[in-house]
């Protein structure tokens, strides 16, 4: 991470995060490092359990404190009004600040709309809850610029009375972006968005995202397991593999030109849309290790197709290297 | 291989589950699942079907396995050379008839008993259909759990004990404890991560061409249709809109909601961001489906024909069948045009 320090929105520094379960340690983030330009879009692949999801909400600070612990590392994020950056994983999750953080500058849609969302409180009051919090307006000019962000995702203005059960669940994720929207967040946080839609409701919304995104001049940390999802939305990337960052940079070096093992793994597993050659797949050996334990040296080496003696199962987790510009490594081959 | 002898043939099959209302349970409706779905399948080939959520895929190969009763039509299964017709069976022929056909679900947790351990699960259908058992039972199922690729000492162990491909090759070994010639495999692979999903994709087709197994192969996956199938089959709305062997489909599709489907797929080609094809609404509801064509409301290139008339079900070329009236003469841009138009 030679870059000198950008006016990055957001930089992760070393993020690691323990849960402390009643069968052992479970190291869901082991040193994670990231970074996030104003307005631009940074993909956050990887498969179940890698810690996506921890990511995003320790940023938020949104995980059970008794629970689970972040170990060390820094979380900098820069407000609206400040020129230096807070370091939210110092911050106390149950402070006014964090809470005015959440959903004003840093917003939040998840996976299941239908979870999500409460099912006794129409549309419009839980779109109203989140800019009276925030902003002070009264209840007359909430409901106002309610409407005013569900015509900006496409819903009719009369959603603003349903209750979410009558709502498809394309409707309910519209419904939730607006409500995420409704502050005006410089940082989106998109949990796995369109992993519960169908292909065709998916692209109405990642093009809906694509358009507010242009709109607003929102960065947005798009967390997913589908590569496809990524090759169409983000920026960049950072492909994520137990715990830890194992190769990121621009979408175009990472896709184009995969690096790390598990990567190329990744893309030679996918089946190609058109491909005709009727090719076998190729399928990554083996399955993730289980989470309670700890694996030393490089995390993939287990399952790794080049795996070399040499540094990979030693004590030492191999180091980040930069072969091209922008494109971050975490592999022994490339040093 | 004996090709071209048709193992199954569906045959106008109609599905309608009535809606009650009412403290008489009066019948006020139906969800129509399936509307006159009909096609065939060959031996030892795999026939792909595609469709979002609440096309009537599940509730197909539920009807098909009788798990379901239809409201009409028929489903045809070659029993040695003779087509018999699966609803016309009594219960003992039919329990006959399911040791050809089984089934392997999405969810591998929800489908395998939690309070069984691998060689019970395995081994029921070889107890209920009289096949084997004590130490025979046993020696089978461990050859089963070899040819799915897990070990003999997974034999004691109960599904909590196993993560998702490691339960999903256990259905798969379940299924196929009773050496069926059709498996219907409804979105065997969709809850699985990329890299166990291509492990499972690899078994199923290696299974297939030892065991000569047919297969009909349920997904909302495109990508992953393609790659297994040899023909697909295109759901809308509980019928069939397009059938076609699965090149010619991808590159050349003649049904709009098919080019629209592969539109919106998303692919892995960081160069070729694609311009979509972004179908307006949503699925209408299946228990009030439109008129006419049931895809117009959301289809780009419809006229007032497609309001008011059902469409053909044609064969436009060899082997390529669709439900439009426009088919003949609308340019439709298939897999690879999508891309270079990006």
């Amino acid at each position: 991470m030679k870059n000198e320090e950008k006016n990055y929105l957001l930089t992760i520094k070393d993020l690691v995060v323990h849960f402390h379960t009643l069968e052992g340690i479970v190291r869901a983030l082991e040193g994670v490092s990231l970074h996030l330009e104003q307005g631009k879009t940074l993909g956050l692949v990887g498969e179940s359990g890698c810690g996506k999801s921890v990511t995003a909400h320790s940023i938020l600070r949104l995980l059970p404190p008794k629970l689970c612990k972040i170990k060390g590392g820094e979380i900098l994020f820069r407000q609206r009004d400040s020129a230096e950056p807070i370091d939210l994983a110092k911050v106390d999750p149950q402070s006014d600040l964090i809470r005015s953080i959440r959903g004003h500058e840093i917003a939040m849609i998840f996976q299941e709309p239908m979870t999500s969302l409460a099912p006794i409180y129409t549309v419009g009051d839980q779109i109203m809850e989140a800019i009276m919090l925030h902003r002070q307006v009264s209840p007359e000019q909430a409901r106002e610029s309610a409407m005013e962000m569900l015509k900006a995702v496409a819903l009719a203005e009369n959603v603003v009375d349903e209750y979410p059960y009558r709502l498809s669940g394309g409707q309910r994720q519209r419904a939730m972006t607006a409500m995420a929207l409704s502050c005006n967040p410089s940082l989106l946080i998109a949990d796995e968005p369109t992993t519960a839609l169908d292909v065709t409701i998916q692209a109405q919304i990642l093009e809906l995202l694509m358009s507010l995104q242009k709109e607003f001049n929102m960065a947005i940390l798009m967390i997913t397991h589908n590569l496809g999802v990524i090759a169409e939305m983000a920026d960049e990337v950072a492909v994520m593999y137990l715990g830890r960052v194992v190769e990121s940079g621009a979408i175009e070096q990472v896709l184009g030109n995969p690096l790390h093992p598990y990567t190329i793994g990744l893309l030679k597993s996918l089946p190609k849309m058109g491909d005709q050659t009727n090719r076998r797949l190729a399928p990554i050996p083996g399955s993730v290790p289980d989470p309670l334990a700890k694996v030393e040296g490089c995390p993939f080496h287990l399952r790794c197709p080049v795996y070399k003696q040499k540094g990979c199962d030693g004590k030492e987790l191999p180091s980040v290297v930069e072969p091209e510009p922008g494109h971050l490594v975490r592999c022994v081959l490339y040093y | 291989m004996t090709e071209d002898t048709i193992i199954l043939e569906v045959n106008k099959l109609t599905k309608h589950f009535p809606i009650y209302r009412g403290f008489l349970r009066k019948v006020v409706g139906s969800v129509q699942a399936l509307n006159d779905v009909s096609f065939s399948v060959k031996k030892q080939e795999t026939l792909g079907i595609v469709g979002e959520s609440g096309c009537g895929k599940t509730t197909l190969a539920r009807v098909m396995l009788r798990a379901y009763e239809p409201t009409s039509g028929e489903v045809l299964f070659n029993q040695d050379g003779e087509m018999i017709n699966v609803f016309s069976l009594k219960k003992a022929e039919l329990k006959r008839l399911r040791r050809n056909i089984q089934i392997i679900f999405q969810d591998p947790l929800s489908s395998l008993n939690p309070r069984k351990t691998v060689l019970e699960i395995i081994g029921e259908p070889l107890l209920i259909h009289g096949v084997a058992h004590g130490q025979e039972l046993k020696s089978r199922v461990c050859e089963l759990l070899k040819m799915v690729g897990l070990s003999v000492n997974h034999l004691d162990r109960y599904p909590n004990a196993f993560s998702g491909g490691q339960r999903q090759r256990i259905a798969i070994a379940r299924a196929l404890a009773l050496q069926p010639q059709v498996v219907l495999c409804d979105e065997p692979v969709s809850a699985l991560d990329v890299s166990i999903q291509a492990q499972i994709i690899n078994l199923l087709q290696d299974l297939q061409k030892d065991l000569g197994l047919t297969y009909l192969f349920i997904s909302h996956d495109l990508s992953v249709v393609e790659h297994i199938s040899d023909r697909v089959a295109v759901m809308y709305l509980g019928s069939i809109v397009e059938l076609a062997p699965s090149s010619p489909l991808y590159q050349r599709p003649r049904h709009p909601y098919t080019e629209a489907l592969l539109s919106a797929t998303p692919t892995i080609d960081p160069a070729t961001r694609k311009k979509r094809i972004i179908l307006p609404g949503e699925l209408p509801n299946p228990s009030n489906p439109p008129p006419g064509c049931k895809f117009h409301t959301r289809c780009t290139y419809a006229q007032d024909v497609c309001k008011t008339t059902v469409p053909a079900w044609e064969e436009i070329s060899p082997g390529h069948w669709t439900a439009c009236h426009r088919a003949k003469e609308l340019e439709l841009r298939g897999v690879g045009e999508l891309k270079s138009s990006g």
